[in-house]
C-alpha cells in the first residue's frame, strides 16, 4: 500500500484520507487507529483539576455510585459521561464492556484467563486484574476472535 | 443489543450443553464401574440406557440456581455451586427413593461420592474448555494489538 504525507499549514484541516478499492477489516482498523489517535476526553483527576485524557491511554471505564472514572495506568479521573455513554461513544476504538459496571479498553489488556463458571479474569498491562462477567464474557471472545459482538 | 443476547444466549447454551454431555457420560461411566463391583450379576433392560441423560438433564437443569440477573460475587458463586451440589445429591437420593431404591450406608456413601466425582470432573472438563478459549483469545488479542501498535 501507498503511503504519502501532504504538509498543510492549517491544524483544523489535518485530517487522514484512506483511499481504498474495498473497505476491507484491514481498512477499517486503520480508520479506528486514526481516529483513536486523535480522540481524547476530559476528565477531572484527584487534586480536582481539569485534564485532557488520550483516549488511547485509557484502560478502562468504570462506573461507581451514580460516578463514571476513566483510569489510566496510574491515574483515575472523574468523566462527565455515563458508563453506557462512554461504552457507545467509544466502541470503536476497542472499547467494549465486561461487566455492568467496567468497559474496558482492548488495547491495554494483557490476557485473559478462565475464573469460576464461565466468568474470565482480564490482566491489564498495568497490573490490575478486572472480571469478565459471564453476561458479557460470549461478546468480549466474539469481538476478539473476529465477529463483532 | 441483539448481537450481545445472541453472544449470551449462544454462550449459555453452550455451557449447559458441554456440561449435560460430560455428565452423561460421567454418569455411565460411574454406573458400568460401580455395577461390576457392587452387582456384578445384575442384568439391565434397555431403559437403562435412558437413565443417564434423564440425570444428566435433570443435574443440568439445576445449573439454573447459579444464573442471576446480578453479578455475583466469588463467595456468592462458590455458594450457589455448593446449593446445586447439594441440589443434586437431593435429587438422586430423592429419584431412588421414590422408585422404592434403598441403600445401604456403604453404598449411600458411595454413590454420594460418585456424585460429587462426577460434579467436580464436569466443572473441571468446562474449565479445560474455557481455558482452551482463553488461550485463543489471547493469541488473537496479541495479534489485534499488533496490527494496531
Amino acid at each position: 500500500m501507498k503511503v504519502s504525507i501532504r504538509k498543510i499549514d492549517d491544524f483544523s484541516e489535518e485530517q487522514v484520507v484512506i483511499e481504498c478499492v474495498r473497505v476491507t477489516p484491514e481498512i477499517e482498523e486503520i480508520r479506528a487507529y486514526a481516529l483513536a489517535k486523535g480522540e481524547g476526553l476530559s476528565g477531572l483527576s484527584d487534586g480536582g483539576q481539569r485534564e485532557r485524557i488520550p483516549l488511547e491511554d485509557v484502560y478502562y471505564f468504570e462506573a461507581v455510585d451514580e460516578k463514571c472514572f476513566a483510569c489510566t495506568e496510574k491515574k483515575v479521573y472523574e468523566i462527565k459521561q455515563r458508563l453506557y455513554e462512554a461504552e457507545k461513544a467509544y466502541a470503536d476504538f476497542y472499547f467494549i464492556r465486561c461487566s455492568k459496571s467496567v468497559v474496558l479498553n482492548l488495547m491495554k489488556l494483557g490476557s485473559i484467563s478462565p475464573a469460576l463458571a464461565g466468568r474470565y479474569t482480564a490482566h491489564m498491562k498495568n497490573g490490575e486484574k478486572l472480571m469478565i462477567s459471564r453476561k458479557y464474557a460470549p461478546a468480549v471472545i466474539a469481538r476478539v476472535m473476529g465477529e463483532k459482538g | 443489543m441483539i448481537g450481545m443476547l445472541f453472544h449470551r444466549i449462544g454462550g449459555v447454551l453452550t455451557r449447559y450443553l458441554v456440561a449435560f454431555c460430560v455428565i452423561t457420560t460421567g454418569l455411565c461411566v460411574a454406573e458400568g464401574v460401580l455395577g461390576i463391583w457392587l452387582l456384578p450379576d445384575s442384568r439391565l433392560p434397555f431403559s437403562a440406557y435412558l437413565v443417564p441423560p434423564a440425570f444428566g438433564l435433570m443435574t443440568v437443569l439445576t445449573g439454573l440456581v447459579t444464573e442471576s440477573r446480578k453479578e455475583l460475587s466469588v463467595r456468592q458463586m462458590l455458594f450457589r455451586i455448593g446449593l446445586q451440589w447439594l441440589l443434586i445429591e437431593g435429587m438422586v437420593f430423592g429419584v431412588n427413593f421414590a422408585v422404592g431404591n434403598r441403600f445401604t450406608p456403604m453404598m449411600a456413601g458411595i454413590v454420594a461420592g460418585e456424585i460429587t466425582c462426577i460434579f467436580v470432573f464436569v466443572y473441571f472438563v468446562m474449565w479445560l474448555n474455557e481455558r482452551r478459549i482463553a488461550r485463543e483469545f489471547n493469541r488473537k488479542l496479541a495479534s489485534l494489538q499488533a496490527l494496531n501498535q
